[in-house]
Parts: C-alpha cells; sequence; structure tokens
C-alpha cells in the first residue's frame, strides 16, 4: 500500500485521551490512560504490549463494552466522525457487530457452549440484518465455507464443544466478519491456539480483511505476528502508547527504549549468539500506583535513575518520515529518534 | 444416552429399596402391639392371634418384609382399620388435593425465581427487594407465616377465605375428573367454582412456595451472576445484541441448567403435601392424613406415606437426571471437554 496516501486520508477511527478505570478494593486502577490514535480505512495496525498493559481494555473501551466495576471516564471515539461515547446504548447497538467488530482471545470460552454454533451466527447476522431465520442459518453456513470449516453445512448444527480451538476461533472470525464491518478488533486472536493453527488464523484473517476491505486493530504480545501482519505499530506500556511507527520503523529504529528492549527478548533462529533469553529486569508497574514520572523508568536500561525521568512524565515527541509518523514518549526520544536518522543518512550515503 | 437413563434407574431402585427398609423396619420399631390396636385391648387373646395370622405378623420378619414390598408394588398397601377403607383408596382420594397445592406452589416458586432473578441483576432495587425476601424466606416458619397471612388477609381485610380447606362451604365440588378442582372447575365450565378454588389456593400456596422461592432465586441468582462473568456474554454483547437479551437468551439458560436439579427436589417435595400448612389451612391432601393417622396410631397409612414420597423423590430426580441430559448437549452428545 501506500503510505503517503494513506496517511492523508480521514481516519474512520479517532481514538482521543481515552482513559478506563476499574474501581477495586485496593483502589482505582487506570487500565487506559488517556490514549490517542488513529486508524484509516484498511489499515494494519498493531498493538503491542504485555499482559496487563491495558491492551484488552482499550478494545473494550472503544466499543462500550467495560463492565462495572469499569467504566471509560473521559476521552472520545470516533467512529466515521460521530462520538461512539456520547450515543446512547441503543444507538451503539447498531454500531456493535455491524460497523466495529471483535475477535477474542480465548475461542474455548467465546461461544455459548448450549447454543449451535448456526443458532450464535443468526444471531450474530440477524441483530443487523432484517432476514428471515431460514436466510439468516444458509449465510451463517456461506460464513462458515468463507472460514474454511470443512462440511460446513453439516457442522453448523454442532455445539461449540464438538469443534477444536482452532474452529472455534473461525466461527469467531465468521461471526465478526457476519456484517462485513470497516473495523475488526482481534484481541489475542491466535494466542490460545497452537502454532501451526495461529499462522492459518492469521492468514485466513489476512484474506478476509483484505476481500473485504476492512481496518484491522490486531491486540497481541507476540512481534512476530505483528511483522507478519501488520504495516503500523503501537507499544502499549502501563496504559498508554509510548511509541507509535510504521511497521519497518519500529523494528528496525526502536525510539523508545521499551520497544527496543521488547524487540530484543523475542527469540531469534539461528541468532549467533548463544546464551541467555533476553529479559526485561523488573515487572510492570501496578497501575493502581503509577510512578509520577516515567512509568517504564524503574526499569529501563537508559534513565539509568535520572532525575527527570522520575520526576516529569515524558513529553509526546513526534516527527514525519517519508514512511509515515512516528511518535515515542521519552524524555531522550529526541537524542535516539536523531541518531537513528543520521545513522540512516550515513548508510544512505 | 441409554447407557446413561439406565444406570439412573437402577440407582433409583435400589433408593427405593433402601426407603422400604426404613419404613418397613420403622414401623416395626413403634411401641405398641399392632395387633392390639386393631383388635382393642379388651378382645380376647384367642380374637388377637386370629387378626395376627390374617395380618401375616406371625411370619418370621424376613417374609413379612417379603411380603410387604411385593404388596406394596401390587398397590395393596395395607387396610385402615381406623378408616375402614383399603390405604390405597385412602391415599388415592387425598393425592389431588396435596398434589394441586403442591404444583401450585412449585408454580409461584419456580415462577417467581426465574423472572425475579434476572431482574435482580438488572435492577438494584429489586435485587435489594430479592435479597430481602430470600433472607426472610429461609428464616421464617411456613407455619407461622401461614397464621399471620391467615390474621392479615382473611379475618382483618377479608381478601382471602379463611383455613376451611379447598372450597367454601357453600360451594360444592366439581364433578371429579382429574381430583384437581381448577382443572375439573375448569373443564364442567363452572367459572365461579374455579374462581373460588383459586380464592383458596391462593394463601396456601404462598406459605408452602415461600421457602423453596427463596432457595432458588437465591440459586439462580448466584448461577447467573457467575454466568455474566463468562467471556462469552461479552462476545454476544460484542455482536449488538442489547444487554437485556443477552441475559434472557444465553445467561438464563446457562445458569438454569445447574437449578434444575434443585427445582426437582423441590417439585417432589411438594407434591406429597405439606403436614403443617395442610393442617393449618384445613387442607384435605395426604399430609393431613398423615397428622390424623398418626394420631389415631393408623401405622399402615403413615408407613405407605412414607414409601409413596421416597418414590415421588425418586421418580422425579430421574425425571430431571434425564431431562438434564436432553437439555445440556455436552451431557447429551457425551464429551468429555466442557
Amino acid at each position: 500500500m501506500n503510505p503517503g496516501l494513506a496517511e492523508t486520508a480521514d481516519p474512520i477511527l479517532s481514538v482521543r485521551a481515552l482513559r478506563t478505570q476499574f474501581t477495586t478494593r485496593d483502589g482505582v486502577i487506570t487500565a487506559v490512560r488517556d490514549v490517542s490514535f488513529e486508524l484509516r480505512a484498511k489499515q494494519r495496525l498493531g498493538i503491542v504490549g504485555e499482559s496487563g498493559s491495558g491492551k484488552s481494555a482499550l478494545a473494550l473501551s472503544i466499543l462500550g463494552l467495560i463492565e462495572p466495576p469499569g467504566r471509560v471516564v473521559s476521552g472520545e471515539v470516533r467512529f466515521r466522525g460521530r462520538d461512539l461515547r456520547a450515543l446512547s446504548e441503543r444507538e451503539l447497538l447498531r454500531i456493535r457487530g455491524n460497523d466495529i467488530s471483535l475477535i477474542f482471545q480465548d475461542p474455548m470460552t467465546a461461544l455459548d457452549p448450549i447454543r449451535r454454533v448456526g443458532d450464535q451466527l443468526v444471531e450474530a447476522i440477524r441483530a443487523h440484518q432484517n432476514v428471515s431465520r431460514s436466510h439468516a442459518w444458509r449465510r451463517g453456513v456461506e460464513l462458515l465455507r468463507e472460514v474454511e470449516i470443512p462440511f460446513a453445512d453439516r457442522r453448523v448444527n454442532d455445539y461449540p464443544h464438538q469443534y477444536s480451538g482452532g474452529m472455534r476461533q473461525r466461527v469467531m472470525i465468521a461471526i465478526a466478519l457476519a456484517n462485513d464491518p470497516d473495523v475488526l478488533i482481534a484481541d489475542e486472536p491466535t494466542t490460545a491456539l497452537d502454532v501451526t493453527t495461529q499462522a492459518q488464523i492469521l492468514d485466513l484473517l489476512e484474506r478476509l480483511a483484505v476481500e473485504r476491505g476492512a481496518a484491522v486493530i490486531l491486540i497481541t504480545h507476540n512481534l512476530g505476528i505483528v511483522a507478519d501482519f501488520c504495516d503500523s505499530v503501537q507499544v502499549m506500556y502501563a496504559g498508554r502508547i509510548v511509541e507509535s511507527a510504521p511497521l519497518r520503523h519500529l523494528f528496525s529504529h526502536p525510539v523508545h527504549p521499551y520497544t527496543e528492549a521488547l524487540l530484543k527478548s523475542v527469540p531469534r533462529m539461528g541468532r549467533d549468539k548463544v546464551g541467555p533469553l533476553y529479559s526485561i529486569s523488573g515487572r510492570p508497574p501496578s497501575l493502581a500506583s503509577l510512578p509520577r514520572g516515567c512509568a517504564f523508568e524503574p526499569r529501563c536500561s537508559l534513565g539509568g535513575g535520572r532525575k527527570v525521568c522520575i520526576e516529569d512524565a515524558p513529553p509526546i515527541m513526534e516527527w514525519h518520515t517519508p514512511a509515515g509518523s512516528v511518535m515515542t514518549e521519552c524524555h531522550f526520544g529526541a537524542d535516539r529518534f536523531a541518531n537513528h536518522e543520521t545513522l540512516l543518512e550515513r548508510a544512505d550515503g | 444416552m441409554i447407557r446413561f437413563i439406565g444406570s439412573r434407574v437402577l440407582s433409583s431402585l435400589a433408593t427405593v429399596f433402601g426407603a422400604s427398609i426404613v419404613a418397613f423396619v420403622v414401623l416395626r420399631l413403634l411401641p405398641g402391639d399392632p395387633v392390639r390396636l386393631i383388635v382393642g385391648r379388651l378382645a380376647s387373646q384367642q380374637a388377637a392371634n386370629t387378626m395376627r395370622q390374617v395380618l401375616g405378623l406371625d411370619q418370621p420378619v424376613p417374609v413379612q418384609y417379603a411380603h410387604y414390598l411385593s404388596s406394596f408394588f401390587r398397590g395393596d398397601w395395607g387396610f385402615s382399620y381406623t378408616v375402614g377403607e383399603p390405604v390405597t383408596t385412602l391415599i388415592v382420594s387425598r393425592l389431588p388435593a396435596s398434589a394441586e397445592l403442591g404444583l401450585a406452589a412449585f408454580l409461584l416458586a419456580f415462577g417467581g425465581a426465574v423472572v425475579l432473578a434476572p431482574l435482580s441483576i438488572r435492577l438494584g432495587w429489586v435485587d435489594a427487594v430479592v435479597r430481602g425476601l430470600s433472607f426472610l424466606g429461609l428464616g421464617v416458619p411456613a407455619f407461622w407465616l401461614a397464621l399471620l397471612l391467615l390474621i392479615v388477609f382473611s379475618q382483618q381485610y377479608h381478601l382471602f377465605p379463611g383455613p376451611e380447606g379447598r372450597l367454601s362451604p357453600e360451594t360444592s365440588a366439581p364433578p371429579a375428573l382429574t381430583g384437581f378442582y381448577t382443572v375439573d372447575a375448569l373443564v364442567s365450565g363452572s367459572f365461579a367454582t374455579l374462581a373460588d378454588t383459586i380464592r383458596h389456593l391462593i394463601l396456601p400456596a404462598v406459605c408452602l412456595a415461600f421457602a423453596p422461592f427463596a432457595f432458588l432465586v437465591r440459586l439462580l441468582r448466584s448461577n447467573l451472576r457467575e454466568v455474566s462473568r463468562e467471556p462469552f456474554m461479552t462476545v454476544v454483547r460484542s455482536k449488538g445484541v442489547s444487554r437485556w437479551a443477552t441475559l434472557v437468551r444465553h445467561a438464563l439458560p446457562n445458569a438454569f441448567l445447574p437449578t434444575l436439579t434443585a427445582a426437582g427436589l423441590v417439585l417432589a417435595e411438594l407434591l406429597v403435601g405439606s403436614v403443617l400448612i395442610e393442617t393449618v389451612f384445613d387442607w384435605p391432601g395426604v399430609g393431613a392424613l398423615v397428622v390424623q393417622s398418626i394420631e389415631r396410631k393408623d401405622y399402615v397409612v403413615v408407613q405407605a406415606v412414607i414409601l409413596l414420597s421416597a418414590v415421588a423423590y425418586v421418580v422425579i430426580n430421574l425425571v430431571v437426571d434425564v431431562s438434564y441430559g436432553i437439555i445440556d448437549p455436552r451431557v447429551r452428545l457425551g464429551s468429555s471437554l466442557k
């Protein structure tokens, strides 16, 4: 795709300063901290982060599916210019599953165990299309064929427990695509599956998304999947997006030290150095009591306990590159970005 | 599935067998000579011996037991000398009254639980009311509640009839078809009788239903809460299905399954009659018959009722187990996966 063109197109989904909190016995946990980003039509955006970094909460917040004790406190979610947070529950029902669909992490628990697969497809179709049950049922069989379920006309009568994990995830995809959404949010769609099934599911997702022209937000902790699937990446840490960049830029020149550490901790085949796998020291901070300054400071290899990192929240910095814009939140972002650019120029010259 | 049903039938038979031993032994352990109770204290020893032979009580205990069991299943449950009728006739004449009241109470308890549990999940004030009611229901004794309701709604406000049984004295019973007055009145088209029957049913049914309602609504409510946290509930909502439809279409059937067993037990208990409520409301059912028979030391009747209620329990549990298998596809299709 042409990134220059994509950059100028109006975003289909734009999230502004979204903040989601959960009230627990241990205090208020801010799972999503003023997150902003934009998604353009047909874009494939990866959101990467460790468990507990707020990725799933972000996905549910976009669709207004956060359940008490959680709640979206502030911010905007604009879909085609309309602020979803200002809509009533009734109006939101028309968006969910129709314009924006979700695919969930664990296919084993994502389907109602006592309803036939066909009924669960019919429910998705009939929620948005004014068609008869039998018509919706036939459409359900077609959808199962599209997600490559063998003997779809027979298997449509089965119950979820008669399907394997991979097949259930195919059903989830069929449900998510039932109404040709513009945006597909896939929350760890392959995490619960074995590696070969993962690859098949991703291929399927990619093919169907391209066929239907849907934009995809792929939420994962797996950088390998992002590299295969996405055209741009956002890295989430402690409820914030700490870096956002076009795919290649992020992989070749990570600006934020957390991104760099994440990339280093990916195991690679045939790497010449033999030794223990790199891991980021420490643990993600508790979202109930975040550090005053940079949330990554206690684990950062760069700051080294500098006062500015401990005391002040890092500024948002943004640069425009030919491949697209690069954003980061790090006190040293400017230096690091400039370093990369000079390296690039030297390599070019 | 056949094996599943077969094993349930076998274990049910074992339960009935056990209950029959208990009923038999308890009768033998009771103080007093049953023969003397029948022939009277003043009868001659010879008359007593003849009666003993007639009753088969001169036989060895195992033979007596075998005789008792075989005649129970042949429908010969003994003869009540205090009433002068076979026990079978006696119980059959009383059973419809108890069953009608029990069924009405069950519908109230179960229907109330199924309606109120989902509402209590969605509406805070309903939840407060339901929690209060279920707390009271588990604590308040039924006979006390019965007296209270009679004082308030019958004596004070004359909204419902007093403790006068199934009908007002001036109303005559509908032609006997099923023994259920509501059904008989409806079939014969006498709507005045139907209205009178229903008016008489309400207070005892409410008293009888209160405790089982409290139990069922608590169970269903906590099951619903658990199911509501399942990931598939969020998936359904993400399809664009409303909260309420998600609750009714997906949470309720899933939460309902584990409640089914409890509902079966409740039904079995209600059908064979309640001693206390039937006594308070002068309801001519099996429970009242038991009380009368105990007072008159008519143990043959008590024994038959014990075994009958055991059979009712077992049969209804069997039906519940089998229907569980039919409703839940995971059981029906015999999968080890959840």
